[in-house]
């Protein structure tokens, strides 16, 4: 959505900047809605006013025909290893225990012993895309990923690489990805947040809320924490355990009364908006429990993304596939029913609760390998034979990736955002796409290289946005995702 | 009388002609209730009382006006109001964020002076100076003995300002970082004091405006004399703090450091003892590096060592320094090279201070206006100028560009007094007209009120809203000050940091009752309840706030425990304030304390009615109790040690003792909850060892475990041993099981059961060493078994819940003796409090709390 359509004014400015401002006004609230209170008598037909409050979350046309609907972004937090799992570096298993001289933090070149990957890696399917004995049942699907090896971003730093990889800055302050998919193409169901979180049970990423801020722009547009079980969303009971009737009639009386004062003030949207607000506040306390209801799943499905099994005894912080498997499971139900931005972060906490890998890369995979694998290869068959693979883009990655170097005495890797592997499969993606390399140690993305911008820019293409029309104006700036150096879409993964 | 409408001041003058010119006048006067309901709200951000409102209402005069807006602007609750506005703009926030995101340590200090300047009115380029240079203005404010009075603190404290942006304690790129800190340091003085925004000219010539990014770098130099840093080590070369102490008490102090030194020394030289030596070795190792025992400021410090030059950088790149340039202010907004006065005296480089004087100028065509834009802003719900921050060719062009220029004037006139602006402002019929929107031809001509033909109707903002409740509620503790309070946060929003609930604290319900102005505030927890309704982000600088509106603030004021908590005061309050009156006269006095105004018959009858309904449902409930578990999975052991047992499980009264669960992993600092073994709640009635446990479970909807918990003691450890049946009411699972302090053994289950309409009957029976479960009052159990050899004979009754609340219709036990309740005993009149309650909360939802006319 850029400032510049339609107001016919100086680029950028005061008109489409207000019109833009004359937008806040009813949150999750459908004109459907509206036009049901309406036919109960709940307000007259609203004047034409100033100030007409519209739906944040309304929804609005890409800017080009979109291959995606939805994004279901598999955040790996902590860094994944990229020669353990996709990026097959058999120089480096060579060359493992010499010793190279490698950039290990910026700019701090150190010598150190090279560290070869213990797993097996095959080659699959039609693609003959390669993956490690790590992945055993997502390697099956090979043929459905575009696997970037050759990415690069900014900081070797958790705190500012997730800062950035979610908000293109390394930066606090601007608005994430998800912001921008609620910002830029709104909601298609009222009764569900737009851009949904959901964290790992091991604690959220470090940095937490800032990853789903919605920076400068309202908090409206921010990210929800969808909890996987129990109340999915904040306050959805009430903190007094009134039964539901009780608040059902709390919120038809405020309805009426609010009523009765929009009556004396006509002509106010803004008064209107809210009271469809309670009303789809209500819609929203069965809604969203809804969409946890596995039970309306087969136990086929179930079993497939490992929801009900149990926790594995031979390692202390590993939690197996369920919690992984359900908030995938719940992912496909939400992008179903219409969510936009559904975002995973696996991995919670610190040093082995999630991929950085610091303390032990192989200890690290034992961990977090089982706990992904079969969720993911369960996610990409159900989505594929829902039809809705080809209208959901999966993403797949982390923060950054891991050095070619050993650290510590249990074989661990550093950060490394020098190179790392993303794979994305779905809507508008080649599936069975290797693109990209890195050196032959893995160390750092050597051919079609692309920095994290590109990446972004990929998925809004994707998502019909164009990421230079894609603009929100603050600090005297047309504000991009992916900021002022013109991003290149990576075509080479498009279909 | 100029055409367009009543004048009450030059003010209206400017606004009325331009709508004469369109045919157009003011909307007539609000009513006084309005009126009065507006003023406080502008003016302190609170309701009025009723009886104030009926006060005025008997005398609406002009001169009964002034006096309310001179004793509003005489309470200390205008600057905490003001003040909070001022924070927006200058990115205020007591925490560095990213990954740690510690906490920046006297960062509330500023908070509190800023509030002060307001509330003492501070000459506006006092503030301003003060803000970008008081540390080298200080000087100037020292009594004549050399001590440091209030003017001196308050100067040294301002310049905190430069220090509130994210500071990244682990930055993949140091010089970049600083780079980063000191545009955070440009950008939000050219945002807060100029209006303008700088920040696109770090990498190029300002697109729009005549920036180029040389004047970037020139403004820049101003700032680089400035240590950087954002840890939190305190003392006399610490690079953010600097001590609230004069050079006298400073001086005194070493002097006295040094006695004690050379005492030591002595006393190191004349032992032969090594042991002593030693010992004397480390006392004095340790007397090196005491800290001074003064109160200490986040403020500007400036490097002792020469200042690195400033280049102009390709694409804002640290390490691609193009010319060199020299410190400046903006040559488009008369600037040019800085007349730097460096001295010696100071120790500092004289550069900010010499920015201070450009930008608190009369001369300077910016600061008046924007300050003074500012503040119409907040009267009027916007700018003459739209973009508050933006006046540059971006943004907006002023609505009035004479009225703005004419209030610049007054202001300058005026000492640059803001009291003095609120005071012209609150007294034109501009300000004082109604919102309605009904005049047909302005509708047409006009619809956007750009010409201010009638007051803008305006929601109340987050901290408004929040203070609102507490007032209305009764609860409101006025208590100013300090480093903040911390509201509790739910066990969803801890589930978002690494180390949940890492520097948070518990604060007492008292401290909770606080003015929103004061919460602490972390970068990265922000609070639900503030931010649903568009707080600040405490991050960039934020010149005006949007207004959304969804169905999560709904949620919020329906069934955030804070809510609720105001709601069940106001009901105590109306109680207390209405002693021996009816309902209805309670329901009024909610109604008008909440609106400040009586409600209407028709609204009376319908909360009435409400009310009765509520009543009905309750006292159908009245044998119900009710548990509400609320921490995540994972906790900082601090803040797990710290948050006491009933924030982890809510119980229903005195007589149930919650319980933390066994939480048997720690790993990095967090503490792990072995699954199902979450919180529970033991009844403190007698114990049992058998009989019938009997009762109707209710699941509230997100709740996916309940436990129901006989013969069961607590271990050291804090997990319960005992047995349990297990019910997973979404799944349709139970199972029984015999817990130990570390482990669970299942001894059967079963599945396939539904729920009956909302809930489940369950009896569960102990008696001679068999267990037995029946579900759905059927008389065959579903689950029966032995109990464990050697396993627990005796124990309390308890409550597990998980996921969301559960709440028992009719618990009893029964051992022989006939069935004991477990709810407990309550009057006739409890079930109409619960719908006073109800009511109440009700009435703290109308759109009319949320709105100002």
């Amino acid at each position: 959505m850029s400032t510049k359509d339609g107001s016919g004014k100086s680029p950028l400015c005061a008109g489409s900047r207000r019109e833009f401002l004359a937008q806040f006004g009813a949150g999750f609230t459908s004109l459907a809605l509206s036009g049901l209170l309406e036919a109960d008598g709940f307000f007259q037909r609203p004047e034409v006013a100033a100030g007409l409050a519209v739906d944040p979350m309304r929804v609005r046309p890409p800017h080009r025909p979109a291959k995606a609907r939805s994004v279901i972004f598999l955040f790996m937090y902590g860094g994944p290893s990229q020669m353990d799992l996709f990026d097959y570096k058999p120089e480096l298993n060579r060359r493992h225990g010499q010793t190279a001289s490698l950039e290990q933090r910026r700019r701090d070149v150190k010598p150190g012993k090279l560290l070869g990957s213990q797993r097996t890696f095959r080659q699959y399917g039609e693609s003959g895309l390669w993956c490690s004995d790590v992945l055993p049942h997502l390697s099956a699907h090979m043929d459905k990923l575009a696997v970037i090896k050759s990415l690069y971003a900014d900081s070797f730093a958790h705190g500012s690489a997730m800062i950035q990889m979610n908000s293109g800055r390394v930066l606090q302050g601007w608005p994430s990805m998800g912001s921008w998919m609620s910002y830029g193409l709104g909601s298609s169901n009222a009764n569900l947040p737009g851009y949904v979180v959901m964290l790992d049970p091991r604690g959220g990423p470090i940095s937490g809320a800032a990853n789903w801020s919605s920076g400068f722009m309202p908090a409206a547009y921010q990210g929800t924490v969808f909890r996987a079980s129990g109340n999915p969303i904040l306050n959805l009971d009430p903190a007094d355990a009134a039964p539901p009737e009780a608040q059902r009639d709390t919120i038809s009386t405020l309805n009426a009364l609010n009523a009765g004062h929009l009556a004396s003030r006509p002509g106010f949207s803004e008064l209107q908006a809210r009271i469809a607000s309670y009303e789809l506040a209500f819609q929203l306390q069965r809604s969203a429990p809804e969409a946890l209801e596995l039970a309306q799943e087969s136990a086929a499905t179930l079993e497939r993304y490992g929801v009900n099994q149990s926790k594995p005894g031979d390692h202390p912080l590993a939690l197996g596939p369920a919690p992984f498997g359900r908030q995938c499971l719940i992912a496909r139900r939400l992008v179903e029913r219409g969510v936009r931005f559904v975002q995973i972060y696996h991995g919670g906490g610190h040093q082995q609760q999630n991929w950085d890998a610091h303390n032990g890369v192989e200890e690290n995979l034992r961990i977090h390998g089982p706990e992904i694998d079969r969720p993911i290869a369960a996610l990409l068959e159900d989505l594929e034979q829902r039809g809705l693979l080809e209208e959901t883009l999966v993403v797949w990655g982390g923060e950054f990736g891991r050095q070619a170097l050993s650290q510590g005495d249990n074989g661990g890797r550093d950060h490394n955002p020098k190179g790392f592997t993303y794979w994305m499969a779905g809507g508008g993606v080649r599936g069975g796409t290797s693109y990209g390399e890195t050196d032959e140690l893995g160390h750092e993305a050597a051919v079609n290289r692309h920095h994290v911008r590109d990446l972004h820019a990929t998925i809004l293409h994707l998502m019909g946005l164009d990421p230079h029309r894609l603009t929100y104006f603050y600090g005297g700036l047309d504000q991009k995702l992916t900021g002022v150096v013109d991003p290149e879409i990576i075509r080479g993964v498009l279909a | 009388m100029v055409p367009g409408g009543r004048i009450g001041n030059p003010v209206d003058a400017f606004l009325a002609s331009r709508l004469a010119s369109q045919g157009l006048a003011f909307n007539p006067e609000a009513s006084p209730r309005v009126l009065l309901r507006r003023l406080y709200f502008d003016v302190v951000g609170l309701p009025p009382t009723p009886e104030e409102v009926a006060e005025f209402e008997r005398d609406p005069s002009p001169a009964a006006w002034m006096r309310r807006v001179e004793a509003l602007l005489a309470r200390p609750e205008y600057g905490e109001r003001w003040g909070r506005h001022w924070l927006d703009v200058v990115r205020f926030a007591q925490s560095n964020g990213y990954e740690r995101d510690g906490e920046k340590l006297q960062a509330w200090r500023y908070r509190d002076y800023v509030i002060h300047a307001f509330n003492q009115d501070k000459p506006y380029d006092q503030f301003v100076r003060e803000q970008i240079a008081g540390d080298e203005l200080a000087p100037a404010f020292l009594d004549p003995d050399g001590n440091p009075g209030e003017a001196w603190r308050e100067a040294l404290v301002a310049t905190g300002f430069l220090r509130l942006g994210v500071h990244d304690d682990e930055p993949d790129d140091p010089l970049q970082a600083e780079f980063d800190e000191l545009d955070d340091m440009v950008s939000t003085s050219g945002a807060a004091f100029l209006g303008m925004t700088l920040g696109c000219a770090r990498c190029h010539d300002h697109k729009f405006d005549p920036i180029p990014q040389q004047d970037y770098y020139s403004l820049l130099a101003v700032f680089r004399p400035l240590k950087s840093g954002g840890g939190k080590e305190h003392g006399l070369d610490s690079p953010l703090f600097a001590p609230l102490a004069g050079p006298a008490q400073i001086a005194a102090w070493k002097a006295a450091q040094e006695r004690q030194r050379e005492a030591l020394e002595l006393q190191r030289k004349d032992t032969t003892n090594e042991a002593t030596r030693k010992a004397v070795s480390e006392k004095i190792a340790e007397l090196q590096k005491s800290i001074p025992p003064f109160e200490w400021a986040l403020a500007a410090r400036e490097r002792t060592e020469a200042v690195p030059a400033v280049h102009v950088l390709s694409r804002g790149n640290p390490r691609s320094p193009g010319a060199e340039v020299r410190p400046g202010f903006l040559r488009a907004a008369g600037g040019g090279e800085a007349v730097v006065m460096g001295d010696g005296a100071r120790g500092t480089s004289g550069r900010r201070l010499a920015l201070a004087h450009w930008i608190a100028s009369p001369d300077n065509p910016l600061t008046a206006r924007v300050m003074v834009n500012r503040v119409w802003h907040h009267h009027f719900g916007r700018g003459l100028v739209r973009t508050t921050t933006d006046f540059g060719r971006v943004g907006s062009q002023p609505t009035h560009p004479e009225l703005l220029d004419w209030l610049a004037g007054e202001f300058i006139r005026s000492g640059w007094s803001v009291k003095s602006l609120h005071r012209l402002i609150l007294t034109s019929a501009a300000w004082k007209q109604g919102s309605s929107a009904t005049n047909a031809a302005a509708l047409t001509i006009d619809p956007g009120n750009d010409l201010l033909w009638r007051q803008n109707l305006r929601r109340l903002d987050a901290e408004a809203l929040r203070d609102s409740l507490l007032s209305i509620s009764g609860r409101l503790n006025p208590a100013a000050g300090g480093r903040g309070f911390f509201p509790a946060l739910s066990g969803e929003v801890l589930a978002g940091g690494s180390r949940p609930g890492t520097d948070w604290q518990v604060s007492s319900p008292e401290e909770r009752s606080r003015r929103s102005v004061y919460t602490y505030i972390r970068r990265t927890s922000m609070v639900p309840l503030l931010e649903a309704f568009d707080y600040s982000n405490a991050t960039s600088p934020l010149p005006e706030r949007p207004i959304t509106t969804v169905a999560p603030q709904a949620l919020m004021l329906l069934n955030d425990a804070f809510v609720q908590e105001q709601a069940v005061a106001l009901a105590e309050r109306v109680i207390r304030e209405v002693p021996s009156g009816s309902v209805d006269e309670r329901i009024v006095r909610a109604w008008s304390l909440a609106t400040a105004r009586n409600p209407g018959p028709e609204e009376v009858r319908q909360v009435s009615a409400f009310w009765k309904r509520q009543a009905a449902l309750w006292s159908g409930l009245d044998h119900r109790i009710s548990f509400r578990p609320d921490v995540p999975d994972t906790l900082s052991v601090p803040y797990f040690q710290l948050l006491p047992a009933s924030r982890f499980l809510g119980v229903p009264g005195p007589d149930w003792e919650s319980h933390k669960g066994y939480w048997p992993r720690e790993y990095e600092g967090n503490k792990a909850l072995e699954p199902g073994r979450g919180p529970f709640a033991l009844w403190s009635g007698a114990m049992v060892s058998e009989g019938d446990f009997e009762m109707e479970v209710v699941p509230q909807v997100g709740c996916s475990q309940v436990g129901i918990l006989w013969c069961a003691t607590v271990s050291e450890g804090g997990a319960d041993r005992g047995y349990e049946l297990v019910l997973a009411p979404r799944e349709g699972r139970a199972a029984l099981r015999c817990l130990t302090p570390t482990n669970a053994v299942e001894l059967a289950a079963c599945s396939g059961w539904t729920l009956q309409g909302d809930r489940l009957p369950v009896r569960v029976t102990l008696h001679d060493g068999r267990i037995a479960v029946f579900l759905h009052e059927d008389s065959q159990p579903v689950m029966q078994t032995h109990t464990v050899p050697g396993g627990p004979v005796t124990g309390r009754l308890g409550v597990r819940a998980w996921g969301s609340g559960v709440s028992l219709d009719r618990p009893r036990w029964n051992a022989g003796q006939g069935p004991v309740p477990l709810w407990p005993a309550r009057s006739r009149e409890w079930a109409g409090r619960k719908a006073l309650e109800s009511a109440c909360l009700l009435v703290l939802n109308l759109n009319e709390v949320a709105y100002v006319d």
